[in-house]
């Protein structure tokens, strides 16, 4: 081969990577946020509520703001001429709308909406319909004390692009300067939706949440764009808390003052571009087995079972693994923690018990799937409280029944599969499948039917904060699969394993 | 120098009958002025402060500083420079003022008990017109509001020059706790300064803001208060920046006052050179307008009285004496 012909053919092959890398770019900078110089000229529909001089409101100072980034706003009142042209990026409903007279002409819109209007979330969908239970407006309480509490916020999930913008740690932060009464709101969305903050450390109080598109919300209903709630009140929005001067050259203090950045973070968000699907659910296997390439799995089990059902499973997942191309090194859950410096990933079979496998490799920067769902506390991926963070579906102990099904809540997510939103049939028969409610910065795949609340297949992303105070080293993700039912999962079921495997292994 | 009452007491006590006449309708809240004090100089008052120690007010008019007492305007004292005073601040604790003489660059340290000048240095930055004591440093810290640069003096006339302000300044304020504020002239920005190194710890914007023309400080609930000349009242956070309340008052170069009141109520006195005074007031920070008064115009300095509430505000060569009814 000539010096030239050698130039050409590496000049394809850059070519060849440039595009593929471009592709590439192209689809991982979706998951970020549009920068404040992009949202130049994009049109807002502000709804505002139609209150008298008396009142105190900050919609007129919020408007400014927007159009300080360049948005281009058109407010409308509540009762007036609500809809939204076709033109619209960004509905806001602003709390001083009355939710009663906005109807439900954006529930189904396809236009992305921000809204710190309480009332509002049940109607979007984005919680349920109970005051004080799935949605509430924080009053001025009897307890001065108590309102201070109300200032304070904790980031759940510090890799979120959200999170991430903002500047904020998991942990506490402030969300409003104290001025005086406020009437923040809250609300508790559903498993399909991204928590970036809690209210007052409650987490089920989500202070700042949103929804991907396609994600289901409330009564199973897919958000037909991306919907977001943040905390702020009528009054609250000068309140936000932000830090300028000799405090915002400290970044302990900038990641505290973070009200500010964290609404204008929520609000890039909700104008950026939907995440899609990456991977078809048969293109998963194909992809694993390119993964697989070269990996090597360091699997933990319990060896020489007692229970031929359980020695039958834990074969046929390490033939699962094997006939991706995984190398596969099997270990008994009593051996001594292993270094993982030539691993890419644990996984730790249901055949094990916490009893004899400890908390070895909870503290491991390495990708962990745990199939053994009764380890999700020592794993610090839920909390401690059997039945109550965690437990089972089967027909011994529990209230739940044994099941087969489980309810993909995130179609777009990696951890999904591929799969549309909905039920997916993940093993032949109803059995035991165990359940957790992971901390809020958890992404949940996929929940049990019936059990809105009870996560079955989620993951951690490395730096989210996890239960018990801990904080993802590595990610993590649950795959619910029992000691003796891994042979019994379907096609469907092995599709949402490979889903599992491959977002764990992702760089 | 003379006193005059314009309103009678009978005018409060009218006040007062509505009050008890009414009690479920609140009164508008109104200033009126109970009194005017002349100085026998007919130039415009450049600069007055109040020693809220000894309740006696200091003049600064053309060459001449003149004291006298805050309650009926008697005069005590009255020191003649060699040039124009362009600025004044006042230690209260150590019981001494200090006097700026732009044209000389010069710093005179005056001794308030015995109205004497006790020592005079060469101020180091250019055209010195602001000042403030910063208990901190035990210091007071001099700029300018046409030069850059930043300066101590301490009460016994020892002057020293550090970086400082990058440009020139309006005003000065001192935490007491190692900071200073200055907003820049012509710059939508408050820096903030360490009062002990002189060197700028960061800077705070304060957007809308065309341009700042005096600062308040009510370091207690840390609170900056920023009149502009565009009419554009702020209500700062020192400690972070973060606006928490505008308000469009009247346009033109402001003078601010602060006062504290009980229950961490706050007041913020406000002088447009138009002559329009607002009164803003709130708990922890004064964010609502009690009372305006219209004035007739050429508004300078204003002062008022932690203990009575009394206002005091310049206008020419004038002090009138308000009160809220």
């Amino acid at each position: 081969m000539t010096r030239t012909q050698i130039q050409g053919r590496l000049g394809i092959l850059l070519l060849l990577f440039g595009t593929v890398a471009g592709l590439f770019w192209a689809r991982a900078s979706s998951a970020e946020l549009p920068e404040v110089a992009n949202l130049a000229g994009k049109q807002v529909l502000f709804v505002i509520g139609n209150r008298d001089a008396s009142e105190e409101s900050d919609d007129p100072a919020i408007g400014e703001y927007f159009e300080s980034l360049g948005l281009e706003v058109r407010s409308v009142t509540d009762s007036g001429d609500s809809a939204a042209p076709a033109e619209t990026d960004l509905v806001v409903i602003s709390s001083t709308a009355n939710a009663r007279e906005l109807g439900d002409w954006l529930r189904q819109s396809p236009i992305p909406v921000l809204t710190w209007n309480a009332y509002v979330y049940p109607q979007l969908a984005m919680t349920g319909d109970v005051l004080h239970e799935d949605f509430s407006v924080v009053r001025e309480s009897v307890t001065h004390n108590l309102n201070h509490a109300s200032f304070y916020s904790w980031c759940t999930n510090r890799v979120h692009p959200i999170a991430k913008a903002a500047g904020l740690p998991n942990g506490m932060f402030l969300t409003l300067m104290f001025a005086g009464e406020t009437d923040m709101n809250w609300g508790s969305p559903t498993a399909g939706a991204d928590v970036i903050a809690i209210s007052v450390g409650n987490p089920d109080h989500a202070a700042a949440f949103v929804y991907e598109k396609g994600a289901l919300m409330h009564g199973d209903f897919a958000a037909p764009a991306r919907r977001a709630g943040i905390f702020l009140g009528d009054d609250s929005f000068r309140l936000l808390s932000y830090a300028e001067g000799p405090a915002g050259a400290d970044p302990k203090q900038k990641a505290w003052f973070a009200g500010r950045p964290l609404f204008e973070a929520t609000l890039r968000w909700t104008l950026g571009r939907p995440a899609e699907r990456s991977l078809e659910t048969p293109q998963f296997q194909q992809a694993l087995t390119e993964q697989a390439r070269g990996r090597r799995v360091l699997f933990l089990r319990r060896e020489n079972l007692p229970w031929p059902a359980g020695e039958a499973s834990d074969a046929a997942h390490l033939a699962f693994l094997r006939s991706h191309g995984f190398t596969v090194d099997v270990v008994d859950q009593t051996s001594p923690e292993k270094k993982l410096d030539d691993y890419d990933l644990v996984i730790i079979s249901a055949t094990t018990n916490k009893y004899k496998f400890g908390t070895k490799y909870a503290g491991a920067e390495l990708p962990i799937v745990l199939l053994e769902g009764k380890s999700v506390d020592i794993m610090n991926m839920a909390g401690p409280r059997r039945w109550t963070d965690y437990g089972t579906n089967d027909d011994k102990h529990s209230l739940y029944p044994p099941e087969a099904y489980v309810k993909v809540m995130r179609p777009f997510h990696g951890l999904a599969g591929g799969f549309d939103a909905g039920l997916v049939r993940m093993y032949e028969q109803p059995g035991l499948i165990t359940w957790s409610i992971p901390a809020p910065g958890a992404t949940i795949a996929a929940t049990i039917p019936n059990q809105p609340r009870s996560a079955a297949i989620y993951g951690y992303e490395k730096g989210v904060a996890l239960a018990n105070g801990a904080v993802a080293p590595a990610r993590r993700a649950l795959f619910p699969v029992d000691y003796d039912r891994f042979h019994h999962l379907t096609a469907d079921g092995l599709a949402l394993y490979r889903g599992v495997l491959l977002w764990s292994l992702a760089k | 120098m003379s006193s005059k009452d314009i309103r009678s007491a009978g005018t409060a006590a009218a006040g007062l009958v509505v009050l008890v006449l009414a009690p479920s309708v609140p009164a508008e809240p109104a200033l009126s002025v109970v009194a005017e004090f002349s100085t026998e100089s007919p130039e415009r008052i450049a600069a007055m402060r109040l020693d809220p120690v000894s309740g006696r007010l200091l003049l600064v008019q053309g060459k001449v500083l003149t004291i006298l007492a805050g309650a009926d305007g008697q005069a005590q004292a009255s020191l003649r420079f060699p040039s124009r005073l362009t600025g004044l601040a006042i230690a209260s604790g150590p019981g001494k003022a200090l006097v700026a003489l732009g044209h000389d660059n010069t710093l005179s340290i005056i001794d308030l008990e015995s109205a004497v000048v006790e020592a005079s240095t060469e101020s180091p930055v250019d055209f010195p017109s602001i000042a403030a004591f910063d208990s901190a440093s035990v210091t007071f810290a001099v700029a300018s509001h046409r030069n850059p640069g930043l300066a101590s003096v301490d009460p016994g006339g020892n002057a020293r020059q550090t970086g400082g302000a990058p440009g020139p300044m309006v005003s000065l304020q001192a935490t007491g706790r190692g900071w200073l504020f200055a907003p820049a002239a012509g710059e939508a920005s408050i820096h903030v300064f360490d009062s002990l190194s002189m060197s700028e710890l960061g800077k705070i914007p304060a957007p809308g803001c065309s341009y700042p023309s005096d600062l308040a400080l009510d370091d207690a609930e840390r609170r900056l208060y920023l009149g502009c000349t565009n009419g554009t009242f702020l209500v700062l956070d020192s400690d972070t920046g973060v606006i928490l309340n505008r308000r469009e008052l009247a346009a033109g170069r402001s003078r601010l006052a602060l006062r504290v009141l009980e229950d961490r109520i706050i007041q913020a006195i406000v002088a447009a050179e138009g002559g329009k005074l607002s009164i803003l007031e709130g708990r922890i920070t004064a964010n609502r307008v009690q009372a305006v008064h219209d004035g007739p115009g050429n508004a300078g300095p204003v002062e008022v009285e932690p203990e009575t509430g009394r206002i005091f505000l310049a206008t020419g060569s004038t002090v009138s004496q308000l009160t809220i009814q």
